[in-house]
């Protein structure tokens, strides 16, 4: 113990000459070094340093001032602590858990300061340069992106489009607001969007006020998972509905989806958790390596062709009655519930995938008719609007760019069929909303 | 179950809530039940194998202490030997050596059917199987006494902390501690948790990221890019250090915050000028078991051998079973030969050339030093890159590629800043573990720095953490 107290103060006493040291060198470093950190910053958002950077101007800017100051009086406070620890210390014996608790601190306000939109808007033109095309992280930046800089305009009718990447290719945004001018349509969609995530972003709904929700709802979104979709959900995690979650999912799929469950509860708290995937991609795999997205992922034919029977074997393997249908269909009640209660009005859509796929991994129907029959029962119940497959067009092979995704022809198709669906059945000028009986 | 799994997490808060309520003997029980679940939350059956080690060690020591005849006493002795290795031999070696046999009567131009078993290889089996043995032997050396309690025995073989990958702690050591009652305060918790959070951050932070970056390259095929193989071996030793000495920093944690002592399995081995100083330092309780049980007799039983030649064979010998003892395969066989040649050509350096570069100066002293440490570190990675590759031929490729097609393009850049990423706090810490020749030096520094050491690491643990519960490297072994 005596041993111990005495490396603690030799430790001590060597920092203090450290910081001494560090004290004298910091300003000077700081000085030369921030405007080019400053630059570099800039490179991140642009992809190329900036034509005409005053590097002079710079130095004696008042950010930079600023930041100076803040880095030299770093060190003295380290100075102050270590003078203040041999003072009144009580040696190594009488050590509290100081540090732990003020790095805690220290990251919940930094936490809160990820928030800011100055930050964020950094962070998110640098992860737009930089991620995937079609990747989940690169439709997470522009969903923020988006949200951004989006205006609401009251005047309008507020239309709200959820959903996957089979919503993204298959609605025309801009196709869909031009022929029909009273609406403000925003596609709001995700790569690999799960069903669970509606009931986690009920909270971010209801803060955008739209009037009317699409969203789009097959077998495969209710058939599919087997376990919680933590990487998916945690960007929009809120305690209460982690919580809200976790009572729907029972003991049982708690304790086996406990990894998940901690996942998402810990990103309802730390922004940097919820944001962990897109940070790390930033940092470690792109900091220098924007994305060429000219040439991102085409394929041949062959490679195509191969694809798609890949991902038919694949829903055929994990299209089944799992441990999550019940899970899946409750939390989506709780969110049309929560919609409908605050008077928006839900559109649900059956949502269609390639008939070859339809028909390998559901030969007789069975998960369709299910699927179909209780969001049925469900919209007679809570009042949401169930758009089942013979009020739709009908989509052969020829519409399909794989088997997910709608191609060109198809997405104008179905974008003219939410066209007029919406025309006739909102009636937005006079606000009153369905007609009854509107068929395609 | 994982040290770094929420259900460990679980475990280890229920168990140590109980821990602190119990009495001492209850403690030892609640321990022993505790270890059972642990190990049998990978595979019940393998229970077994751990009691038959109990009960074999257990009734041998007795005996041996009970004997005053030699021959008895070593009869007992090879008994509990031959039960230990027999279980080891035929869960980790039994195919090993069947391929092996195999291939050795083929050369001589006959033909035998090759019989494999699909067996499971129960997890740390060797940790478990040398620390029993080690009780044994120590007994027959008369250098302890055997304990009579039985269960708490048990607990000396099955105690969780190190029952899967070390460190292999000796009975001497490790046994009185669980026999007296220990000492539990908040000071030794304080500690515990310190070191718990250390090897968590090495393990998930360091050496989880680093096997994204290691494993596409050792599992891509020939022809390789030097600079990417060198880059990749850089990364595979922080990694595999990182992956032990964090769960041996776990390991020593749990230990601390429940009053054990928990012995020290890694001090500063990168930081070494000779290869014997890097086996003082590396894997401390299997070299120094390596030496006391087998090195030692070895040297022994040569005695009728030439002075030189005792110590090269003994060496060689030692190794090359070391290496074997990481698994069954050739490249172990290889990295063991490798450190056996390395351990032979220092004693001859030593003790031929050792006066030939002295510099005077501090700065030449500090310089030649460094230059010694540089090129210590890249024969530790070359032992590495044996250690790691799947099949020998990769080694040959590998090493060719080193010298003969090495271009350090974007790729190796690449891999070059994720290794830099991933490592620099724990360059940071083993150099100020190094100047101040303390292990614990941020435990025992300011609070300002350590807050600013908790600051950074849980950040880059809370973003660039890898995710999911990887295993530990040494599990395997």
């Amino acid at each position: 113990m005596h041993d111990e107290t005495e490396v603690y103060k030799s430790n001590l006493q060597t920092e203090y000459k450290v910081a001494l040291l560090i004290c004298c060198i910091i300003p000077v470093f700081a000085i030369i070094s921030l405007p080019l950190i400053r630059g570099y910053a800039g490179y991140l958002v642009n992809l190329r340093l900036p034509d005409h950077i005053n590097y002079l101007k710079s130095l004696f800017s008042y950010t930079n001032i600023l930041m100076v100051v803040i880095l030299s009086i770093l060190p003295l406070i380290w100075l102050g602590s270590i003078k203040l620890e041999l003072r009144c210390g009580k040696g190594l014996h009488g050590r509290k858990p100081y540090a732990v608790g003020i790095s805690v601190l220290i990251i919940l306000i930094a936490s809160i300061a990820f928030k800011t939109e100055k930050v964020q808007w950094f962070y998110l033109e640098a992860g737009k340069a930089r991620f995937e095309r079609f990747s989940f992280l690169r439709s997470l930046v522009f969903w923020k992106r988006e949200q951004m800089d989006f205006v609401q305009k009251k005047e309008k009718h507020q239309l709200m489009i959820l959903g996957s990447s089979r919503v993204n290719l298959g609605i025309d945004g801009e196709l869909l607001a031009a022929r029909n001018p009273e609406l403000q349509a925003r596609v709001k969609a995700l790569p690999g969007f799960s069903i669970l995530q509606y009931q986690m972003l009920t909270a971010y709904v209801l803060k955008q006020k739209p009037d009317s929700v699409v969203c789009w709802i097959s077998e495969y979104d209710i058939f599919y998972e087997q376990q919680i979709p933590a990487n998916r959900l945690r960007y929009f995690a809120t305690f209460d509905k982690t919580l809200q979650l976790g009572k729907l999912i029972g003991l049982k799929r708690l304790w086996l989806n406990r990894g998940e469950m901690a996942d998402i509860s810990f990103a309802s708290f730390i922004t940097f958790w919820s944001d962990r995937d897109m940070l790390r991609e930033l940092v470690i795999n792109r900091l220098w390596t924007p994305v060429d997205i000219s040439t991102g992922n085409r394929q041949g034919n062959e490679a195509e062709h191969e694809a798609f029977w890949q991902h038919v074997n694949t829903l055929k393997e994990n299209i089944q009655r799992t441990d999550f249908v019940e899970v899946n269909f409750d939390s989506f009640k709780l969110f049309a519930q929560a919609l409908v209660a605050s008077g928006i009005k839900l559109y649900v859509l059956e949502g269609i995938m390639h008939p070859e796929a339809m028909f390998a991994y559901d030969p007789d129907g069975t998960f369709r008719r299910e699927t179909r029959n209780r969001l049925r029962s469900m919209a007679d119940r809570i009042g949401f609007y169930y758009v089942d497959e013979s009020q739709l067009p009908v989509f052969n092979s020829s519409d399909f760019a794989d088997v997910f995704h709608l191609n060109d022809k198809g997405r104008e198709r179905f974008t003219y069929f939410l066209s007029d669906y919406l025309m006739n059945n909102i009636s937005i000028a006079k606000g009153n909303g369905w007609t009854e009986n509107w068929r395609p | 179950m994982l040290f770094n799994s929420l259900l460990f997490a679980i475990f280890i808060v229920i168990v140590y809530s109980l821990y602190l309520v119990l009495p001492h003997r209850s403690q030892n029980r609640m321990l022993l039940f505790s270890s059972y679940i642990f190990y049998g939350a990978w595979d019940w059956r393998f229970i077994t194998l751990i009691w038959f080690s109990t009960f074999l060690d257990y009734f041998c020591a007795l005996k041996i202490f009970e004997t005053n005849s030699n021959k008895t006493r070593k009869q007992y002795l090879l008994l509990s030997i031959f039960g230990n290795l027999s279980i080891l031999g035929f869960f980790k070696y039994f195919n090993f050596f069947t391929e092996t046999l195999q291939e050795l009567i083929g050369i001589f131009g006959f033909h035998m059917n090759p019989i494999f078993c699909d067996i499971i290889l129960p997890m740390g089996i060797s940790f478990y199987t040398f620390q029993t043995m080690s009780y044994t032997i120590d007994i027959y050396r008369k250098e302890m006494k055997p304990t009579r309690q039985l269960l708490d025995f048990a607990l000396y073989v099955a105690f969780f902390p190190q029952l899967v990958a070390g460190p292999i702690e000796r009975a001497k050591s490790l046994l009185p501690q669980i026999l007296k009652p220990r000492i539990v305060n908040l000071e030794k918790f304080y500690e515990g948790c310190f070191l718990i959070f250390w090897g968590l951050f090495m393990k998930v932070f360091i050496a989880d990221n680093l096997a994204t970056v290691v494993d596409p390259i050792f599992d891509s095929g020939a022809p390789y890019n030097g600079a990417v193989v060198l880059m990749g071996l850089y990364g595979f030793t922080f990694q595999i250090f990182c992956d032990f000495a964090g769960y041996s920093s776990i390991a020593r944690g749990l230990g601390k915050i429940m009053g054990f002592d928990i012995m020290i399995n890694f001090n500063l081995p990168f930081f070494v000028t000779n290869i014997q100083d890097y086996w003082n330092r590396w894997h401390i309780s299997l070299s120094t078991w390596i030496r006391d049980y087998l090195y030692i007799p070895l040297f022994r039983i040569l005695r009728r051998v030439s002075a030189k030649a005792r110590i090269y064979s003994a060496l060689m010998i030692s190794m090359t079973l070391m290496g074997l003892w990481h698994g069954a395969a050739k490249t172990y066989v290889a990295f063991g030969i490798y450190y056996g040649i390395l351990l032979c050509l220092y004693v001859i350096i030593r003790t031929r050339y050792h006066s030939w570069i002295k510099p005077k100066s501090i700065i030449g002293r500090n310089l030649w030093t460094t230059i010694r440490m540089i090129f210590m570190f890249h024969l530790i990675v070359i032992g590495m890159l044996i250690f790691r590759a799947q099949y020998g031929l990769q080694i040959i490729n590998m090493i060719y590629a080193l010298i003969f097609n090495f271009h350090f393009g974007k790729e190796a850049l690449c891999i070059c800043y994720q290794v830099i990423f991933f490592t620099w706090v724990l360059f940071l810490v083993q150099l100020f573990q190094y100047f101040k020749k303390d292990i614990m030096c941020v435990y025992h520094s300011s609070y300002f720095v350590k807050t600013v050491f908790y600051i950074i690491c849980l950040f880059l643990l809370i973003i660039f953490g890898a995710s999911g519960e990887k295993e530990f490297i040494y599990f395997q072994f």
